[in-house]
């Protein structure tokens, strides 16, 4: 029959149509079994413990899991630069989903991902992870001094991290609609209910909650689940929504729809950007900090491009992109040099050194402190 | 159609106009949102609209990643439509024409998937490919999108067949033609409708399909759905919007074409 | 498709007994499903009865304590309850937008315009999910398009809190299956013989009693198939209420997925058996009074 027939032929041509005017791809597109990289890997497979490649062959491509939004701005200049190392880039939007993520299939794969100062000892431990040479980056000594070989980053005597972002967790709040707030009380203050925007993951929930029942958020036993339970009961009510992913924060705050929120420094001045009201503080009783970093994967199928990877993102012209773009304090000294002086203010680098010297942080979360806590968590969300 | 009384008839067609242009805005609204918000010039969406602009449809087109996406989409889509097709095909042959035992076992086996959760054909799938050491990637995916959209495509294709005068066949054989010119020169082209009909079917469920491709695609391939989930849960931007657009223009034109060959016949 | 002089509209007239044909025609359909559906959930089941131990490894070991777990924490039979009952609003008001929908299309429709209709409902099954969910965070938000609208034309002095309620998901979830509820229920009213109604009104019957003892029997296996379609698929919906349902958006879909996303086969695997045992269950309670080929209109053993 002619009809259904040249149907048929309208929907290949339109798939046709549609390939071509894609930009042509440089791996083959995959119908059938998972496509493999388009050259095989370099011969240096991940040592125990880095050596410095003989010859920079670059593999042809590097994979990269990281949050989302992040560092898509770095990726474009990066392939033009290094042409044999595409980009083959996923997300995540929780640090304990980018380390599940690895751990169910990211040795072997997967080069280079994103972790904080809190979580890369779980990645260590689950042997998930490759000590990283910084010899071999060009740019590790641009970062503050804190940020080399110290606890941020080094385990062993190696180091694993290497430091991108660093910053804090703490309240953010539209102060035309709430005044001025200093304590992680105005989350659970009456006045506001139905407008808080609490946050999702392990460390966003626990930490303000903790704090606000006046215990130490290091303090992570049953007893101290069991304090911090009603209050994180009491905040399911007293919220509008959770948010889980950044850019989905930044937009509840922007629309009005929240008017105050706990989460990190970087979205409230993005958000900031929008809705000049929108303010950042550290409340009196203590906020989380933690340096944001990149870790290089097991058994890395491309380890040439991932350092070069790696390495890019902590060059100076990168950092000072990230500060512009994502407004998140760069770890690199002298990129903190080269931004705007308001800006640099605004992100707590302006002083040289001594604005990193004396971070402090609380514990990291161990394996079954995270696995307890997220528990009590799932089953305050669940039961509403 | 002299059914039913006169001006029952007409206030019928009064309720008509008046409630299902209002139940097909209540359908097509989000749609249009997207549509409207992929012109956005602001990176983040809400209402009302900063302003105009085609930079997401620009930005989109040098998206690297959203088009192989897209082409991965495509590709599992028509081998999905294909085989799903030609298996249901198969399948309904067979309840409509044939007497055995265990139809009943069968049919109900068959449209099993229809009737089961997605996340548990998932998690079913992805335990599955786990135990027999299968890597996850684009073909796993393939066959998971095959078992979702057979039940669809053996029910259309049944359900054409049964209206289906036997007679003809039975004519032609009687004439002595062989059961497969039987097959080639009558069934299937009396059929053409349902198969077609069947396999846009097939084609739309995989094209869309999230939630049991969430389980089985492993870390390394994407479909397009899953592109606009990183893209929309990690950032959502205009982008997205654009490149859904885009994919309701397409399956428009594609519908507006398959009912215009329909029609002309 | 009905012959009017002979009354005979059943293909099946002389269904054929079996023999070599039927096999190899049976194979190919039948193996797929068995190979990759019924497997599958055997294994997922097998993986229900063990654990995990501390490097996340699985063990069968034949033990029950998942399964234990399950009913004796008493969030997660609630959740399944919640699911369940937003599943069934979801298909109810499907039901009670779609009926008239599908009647609307199938007697009041020009023939021409029918067939464009019907596949144009299907149209935003293209767009994906995702993306029409968060659509209605722009609909339904503090400053989105209600809000605003109403605002503007002064009708509201405060903005109406739409999002990250029930409602916002049931409405979103309605949106998103009503087509698959109107087209089986189409489908049953439009093969409705004609001739039926037209004897009936001869017969004097009134509009009313038309509907009620004719028009509405005859469709209703369009409707529980319409039913079925929306129901099922809704009660393992995630996405939609994570996203639009605030504090409240937890569903057992996201129950399971959490659990495989923290590594714990184990337990997820007997969630989703549960939830199957449970579908099947009240399917095969179904099917007990009501054959499967009626439902989907495939009667052919006449």
């Amino acid at each position: 029959m002619n009809g259904p027939r040249s149907a048929i032929v309208s929907m290949v041509l339109l798939v046709g149509l549609l390939a071509a005017c894609g930009p042509t791809p440089t791996t083959p597109p995959t119908a059938l079994p998972t496509a493999t990289p388009a050259s095989p890997p370099a011969a240096t497979a991940a040592p125990p413990q880095p050596t410095p490649a003989p010859t920079e062959a670059y593999e042809g491509s590097v994979n990269v899991l990281a949050w989302g939004g992040y560092i898509d701005y770095a990726i474009p200049p990066f392939e033009a630069k290094y042409p044999q190392c595409k980009v083959n880039i996923s997300y995540f939007s929780s640090a304990m989903e980018a380390i599940n993520k690895v751990k169910a299939g990211g040795v072997g794969t997967l080069d280079v991902f994103f972790s904080t100062n809190n979580f890369f000892d779980r990645a260590i431990q689950g042997d998930l992870v490759q000590p990283i040479d910084p010899s071999r980056l060009e740019n590790y000594t641009h970062l503050f001094k804190a940020f080399q070989p110290g606890v941020y980053n080094e385990r062993h005597g190696a180091v694993y991290l290497i430091p991108y972002t660093w910053g804090t967790t703490g309240l953010i709040y539209n102060r035309a609609k709430t005044g001025e707030l200093d304590s992680w009380a105005a989350l659970w203050d009456p006045r506001f209910q139905g407008r808080v925007i609490y946050g999702d993951g392990v460390p966003e929930a626990w930490v303000p909650a903790a704090l606000y029942v006046g215990i130490s958020p290091e303090e992570r036993d049953e007893a101290a689940i069991e304090k911090v339970r009603p209050a994180l009961q009491q905040m399911m009510t007293q919220a509008r929504t959770l948010w889980s992913n950044g850019d989905d924060l930044v937009q509840l705050l922007v629309n009005g729809e929240g008017w105050l929120a706990v989460g990190w420094d970087g979205l409230a001045r993005q958000a900031a950007e929008k809705v000049p009201d929108i303010t950042y503080v550290l409340p009196k009783e203590g906020a989380q900090t933690w340096v944001d970093g990149l870790l290089l994967v097991k058994d890395a199928p491309h380890p040439n491009c991932a350092y070069r990877f790696i390495d890019w993102l902590i060059s100076d012209e990168m950092q000072v992109q990230e500060a512009e773009i994502n407004r998140y304090s760069p770890a690199n000294a002298v990129a903190a040099t080269l931004i705007d002086p308001e800006l640099a203010k605004a992100l707590f680098v302006d002083k040289g050194e001594e604005s990193v010297a004396n971070l402090k942080f609380y514990r990291p979360f161990t394996e079954e402190e995270q696995l307890r806590i997220s528990e009590m968590w799932t089953e305050v969300k669940a039961g509403q | 159609m002299a059914t039913k009384s006169g001006t029952g008839r007409a206030a019928l067609r009064w309720v008509g106009w008046l409630y299902l242009p209002l139940i097909y805005l209540f359908v097509f609204l989000p749609s249009l949102i997207v549509v409207l918000m992929s012109f956005n010039t602001s990176r983040l969406s809400f209402f009302p609209l900063e302003g105009l602009s085609l930079e997401w449809y620009r930005k989109l087109f040098s998206n690297r990643m959203m088009w192989e996406a897209a082409r991965n989409s495509l590709v599992l889509g028509l081998i999905t439509m294909v085989a799903a097709t030609v298996l249901g095909f198969l399948f309904a042959y067979l309840i409509v024409r044939f007497r055995f035992p265990g139809k009943e076992l069968l049919t109900s086996l068959i449209m099993a998937p229809m009737l089961t959760p997605g996340v548990i054909i998932g998690v079913s799938l992805l335990s599955y490919y786990y135990s027999l050491r299968i890597p996850r990637g684009l073909g796993t995916t393939l066959l998971a999108h095959i078992v979702l959209a057979l039940p669809y495509t053996a029910l259309v294709i049944a359900s054409r067949m049964q209206g289906f005068d036997v007679r003809l066949e039975e004519a032609a054989r009687n004439l002595g033609a062989s059961e497969w010119t039987v097959l080639r020169r009558i069934t299937l082209p009396l059929l053409w409708p349902g198969i077609l009909a069947a396999a846009l079917f097939a084609f739309t469920i995989s094209i869309d399909e999230f939630v049991v491709t969430f389980f089985v695609i492993g870390e390394r391939s994407v479909t397009l759905p899953m592109r606009i989930y990183s893209g929309v849960r990690f950032g959502i931007t205009p982008e997205v919007n654009a490149m859904a657009s885009l994919m309701l223009v397409f399956s428009t034109v594609l519908l507006g074409l398959a009912l215009a060959r329909q029609a002309r016949k | 498709m009905s012959n009017p002089c002979t009354g005979e509209n059943r293909v099946s007239a002389r269904p054929r007994h079996g023999g070599p044909f039927p096999m190899l025609f049976l194979l190919p359909p039948g193996l797929y499903i068995l190979f990759f559906f019924v497997l599958p959930i055997c294994v997922m089941g097998v993986y229900s009865f063990g654990h995990i131990d501390a490097s996340y490894r699985i063990h069968v070991t034949g033990s029950l304590e998942q399964y234990l777990h399950f009913w004796t924490t008493p969030v997660y039979p609630r959740l399944l309850l919640k699911s369940l009952r937003m599943a069934a609003e979801v298909t109810l008001l499907c039901f009670l937008l779609g009926y008239p929908t599908a009647f609307l299309l199938a007697w009041t429709v020009g023939k021409r315009w029918r067939n464009f209709l019907l596949a144009s409902l299907l149209l935003p099954s293209w767009t994906n999910l995702l993306i029409r969910t968060y659509a209605w965070l722009i609909v339904l938000g503090e400053n989105g398009l209600i809000n605003y609208t109403l605002m503007r034309l002064r009708l509201l002095k405060e903005p109406l809190v739409l999002l990250f309620n029930n409602s916002a998901v049931v409405t979103a979830l309605v949106c998103i299956y009503l087509p698959w509820m109107v087209l089986p229920i189409y489908t049953s009213l439009e093969k409705i013989d004609r001739a039926l109604i037209e004897a009936a009104s001869n017969l004097g019957a009134g509009a009313l009693q038309l509907f009620r003892r004719i028009i509405f029997p005859l469709s209703v296996p369009g409707v529980i198939a319409g039913a079925l379609v929306v129901f099922v698929p809704a009660i393992g919906t995630y996405l939609t209420p994570m996203i639009l349902g605030g504090t409240r958006g937890v569903m057992y879909a996201n129950a399971i997925n959490n659990q495989f996303q923290i590594l714990n086969w184990p337990f997820g695997s007997a969630m989703a058996m549960i939830l199957l045992a449970i579908v099947l269950g009240g399917l095969g309670l179904y099917f007990r009074f009501f054959r499967i080929e009626d439902v989907f209109g495939l009667s052919y053993r006449r």
